[in-house]
């Protein structure tokens, strides 16, 4: 039975013998990682950062424009509860971006992401639990207007009550993340952390559906994510890993970019 | 004062950990600090002053967010900050597959119980059927494994205090039929000496 990475692969290109990353295909000492997932999908977005700061390439299929006529029933069969976005290394496969983003960042070249220390730790998951339980859900409804009604009725024009509603309950969360940037170059402390990661994804979106005013009325937060958007990778090599995220026109789009390492 | 003697501010006092009665995010911490034979005073509340007062600082309120800990000057609350806390601190080996595809599979059965399993249990008798099909995968999944994933992992401490509380709501019927989930539970439960405390502390 043919597996529906390859099928993915096959209708987004990457099936050309010329290209590297088949399926078994060693570069340096890794296996070439493929992804299936939807660029408006912010655990999407983080599956992509962390591979890009372990410095693990990526071949990325999208949900909107590489699905192929019977893709859920596929997913169905490695993921039993649909969960999505899935990955596939070699004969492994994980679904949900808390087992992807674990798996790439122990499988990846640089440091992993938690601190060492108990309470800075604790702290980046306090952040990581507020962008997860707080902002998420906001920032979903925002981009589900914005993006995902979009791919299925191109002509539909979003609801901006409900996105500027989004983006009124949202500010609480922004005002907390901007105090707490106050004395730090990251979320937590001074490195870069789970916490960066995750909100990188929110701040993303907010950004490319509109909701700059966020990000900019915040001096903290938006000296922060132009730090993130020109911040080196975790592992060292010359590569930013925000640079590897979607912009608002593919993301409307639907399409997805694969991470590529080439400072090797 | 002699070169090794600790001050009288040195000498740490056990950490506190704040719970609520029922809440599933409270027992995990609970099972995880007694897998870890942790010293820790736990209270149970019936609300999180402790987190209003942090959520405040940062200008955000009616979070309410269990379990909270207060170790010395350092407090956190949430149950993710407070397992990682946990999990960290002390001597014994932190709980944490060293094989990547081990690493996943603890996640990734983590999320299916949050995002799949939990959500169903807000209205029980409504979703009693889904329920049911959730647990047949997880049964499923247990056949010839003694944890959830091959090796104790995390994932043993949130599916276990998840059943906790259904025991503690009088569903504990639901798993009846389910003979692997009922064996894992029989083994976690003699294995995590925490798993059946209501009160107090738990003892290093």
């Amino acid at each position: 039975m043919t597996d529906i990475f390859d099928l993915m692969a096959e209708k987004s290109g990457f099936k050309d013998e010329s290209k590297y990353g088949l399926s078994g295909d060693l570069k340096k000492t890794q296996y070439v990682l493929e992804l299936i997932g939807s660029p408006a999908d912010p655990d999407t977005l983080k599956c992509i950062i962390t591979a890009a700061e372990q410095g693990m390439e990526m071949n990325c299929y999208s949900m909107v424009t590489d699905a192929v006529s019977n893709l859920d029933e596929c997913i169905a069969k490695f993921s039993p509860f649909s969960i999505t976005p899935c990955l596939k290394e070699a004969d492994f496969y994980a679904c949900g971006s808390d087992a992807i983003t674990s798996f790439t960042d122990a499988r990846g070249l640089g440091y992993a992401l938690t601190p060492r220390n108990a309470a800075l730790a604790a702290m980046q998951n306090y952040w990581v639990d507020i962008a997860v339980t707080n902002v998420a859900p906001h920032v979903n409804l925002i981009v589900n207007e914005v993006f995902t009604k979009k791919y299925s009725e191109p002509s539909y024009d979003s609801d901006m009550q409900v996105v500027n509603a989004c983006c009124e309950d949202l500010k609480i969360f922004f005002d907390a993340l901007d105090q707490q940037l106050q004395e730090n170059k990251f979320i937590v402390c001074d490195k870069y952390t789970w916490a960066d990661l995750h909100w990188t994804a929110y701040v993303h979106l907010c950004e490319i559906t509109g909701c700059n005013s966020l990000i900019d009325e915040r001096k903290n937060v938006k000296d922060w994510f132009n730090r993130i958007k020109t911040k080196k990778s975790q592992c060292g090599q010359d590569e930013v890993a925000y640079d590897m995220l979607p912009n608002a026109d593919e993301t409307l789009q639907g399409r997805l970019k694969s991470v590529v390492i080439s400072d090797y | 004062m002699g070169l090794f003697k600790k001050s009288k501010q040195q000498v740490s006092e056990t950490p506190k950990l704040l719970c609520q009665s029922g809440d599933a995010g409270s027992y995990k911490c609970v099972f995880l600090a007694s897998y870890r034979k942790l010293p820790v005073d736990i209270e149970w509340q019936e609300s999180s002053a402790l987190d209003e007062k942090m959520s405040e600082s940062l200008n955000m309120s009616g979070l309410q967010r269990f379990p909270c800990i207060q170790d010395g000057d350092f407090t956190i609350c949430g149950t993710n900050a407070v397992l990682t806390y946990l999990n960290i601190k002390g001597r014994s080996p932190t709980i944490h597959p060293r094989k990547a595809r081990v690493l996943a599979m603890q996640q990734y059965w983590i999320q299916v119980l949050t995002s799949k399993f939990v959500p169903l249990l807000n209205e029980f008798s409504t979703n009693k059927k889904d329920i049911a099909s959730v647990l047949e995968i997880f049964d499923k999944n247990l056949e010839d494994k003694n944890y959830i994933v091959g090796e104790f992992s995390l994932a043993d401490i949130h599916w276990s205090a998840e059943f906790k509380v259904l025991e503690k709501e009088g569903h504990s019927d639901i798993i009846s039929s389910c003979k692997n989930i009922t064996n894992w539970l029989t083994k976690i439960k003699a294995e995590i000496p925490g798993y059946d405390i209501k009160n107090e502390e738990v003892a290093a």
